[in-house]
């Protein structure tokens, strides 16, 4: 008698849940996250140490870096890279300090980690001096170059300053 | 396992909520809040060595320069003078409440992120670093695309 009962109250109790209410609402969430869906740009990137220019103990680069944002500190053996725009915003040029211009960023790559990898070489800042046309993805391809100079510890070349080659400016 | 309620005739919705839901949840968890941040107009060059964005630096502040040097910031567009000095104070504020003291001139610890378009010129992104140094900022990370991809508004 008592299981008998106890069927008799389940049948008579019985709730229905409405799903389709509550399936109109996720379906509508649903869209709301299909059409707001962007999928995240495969980006890369490139991290470097670029506190401002210091003052160079180097007499070749002091007066190119002239025009070079104020600054405290005491002077640095510098490295002077100088770096033109072509017409097309292009690398034009690429001279280190007062040598023969280099003709390409490969060999720019290897004159630089020549002179740096050297032990006991004792260049304190790496400055390069860009046209102020020169676009960013070829800046980006330079500075890319640049992360990649090993120095004469191993590590790699991750601080270095960047001033604008002045009356350069588009 | 029923098809329903098969006197009444009504489908069994439980199967179909079950598979919307796994689906709302997907988008949830794919949904890149960080890239809102971002401006996706932006046409960034193509570099095969840069890193990939995996290991990512804990405090950034991104700025997306256009072609004509303008700069957005949380989703517009902002003074760059104006913004690196109150990013550069919310630190140094940030740190006392740390307890550590950052001097007007130490470094902040926040990695400047520059998007910038590739046709922009290294004049315009020059005046946005100088501003940048001059309140404190040193570390600064250069966003290219690792590998050729379609950008909006891309042919």
């Amino acid at each position: 008698m008592p299981h008998r009962k106890k069927k008799k109250h389940r049948q008579q109790g019985d709730v229905e849940l409405n799903l389709a209410a509550m399936l109109d609402m996720a379906f509508q969430l649903l869209a709301f996250f299909v059409l707001t869906f962007q999928p995240a740009p495969i980006e890369g990137y490139i991290t470097l140490r670029m506190p401002p220019p210091q003052p160079t103990t180097n007499a070749s680069a002091s007066s190119a870096s002239s025009n070079a944002p104020v600054d405290v500190g005491p002077a640095l053996d510098s490295l002077m890279v100088t770096v033109t725009a072509g017409p097309d915003g292009d690398i034009g040029s690429i001279r280190i300090e007062e040598a023969a211009p280099v003709p390409n960023l490969t060999d720019f790559e290897k004159t630089m980690t020549s002179m740096l990898s050297v032990p006991g070489a004792s260049v304190e800042q790496v400055v390069l001096q860009v046209g102020g046309a020169l676009k960013y993805e070829n800046l980006v391809r330079l500075l890319d170059v640049c992360s990649h100079i090993k120095l004469a510890d191993g590590k790699t070349l991750d601080k270095l300053s960047i001033i604008e080659l002045p009356g350069s400016a588009p | 396992m029923s098809g329903g309620n098969a006197e009444s005739g009504a489908p069994n919705l439980t199967p179909i909520l079950d598979m919307v839901f796994q689906l709302i949840t997907f988008f949830m968890l794919v949904m890149n809040v960080k890239a809102a941040s971002l401006d996706l107009a932006i046409k960034l060059p193509v570099l095969g060595s840069a890193i990939p964005t995996e290991a990512q630096e804990l405090e950034t502040l991104v700025l997306n320069i256009s072609k004509d040097g303008k700069v957005k910031a949380y989703g517009r567009e902002q003074n760059v003078k104006a913004l690196a000095s109150k990013e550069a104070d919310l630190a140094r504020r940030k740190a006392k409440v740390d307890g550590k003291e950052i001097g007007p001139t130490d470094e902040i610890p926040i990695t400047v992120v520059i998007r910038a378009d590739r046709d922009t010129p290294f004049h315009e992104i020059n005046n946005i670093i100088t501003d940048c140094q001059q309140n404190g900022f040193r570390r600064f990370q250069y966003r290219a695309m690792s590998k050729m991809a379609n950008t909006p508004g891309e042919a």
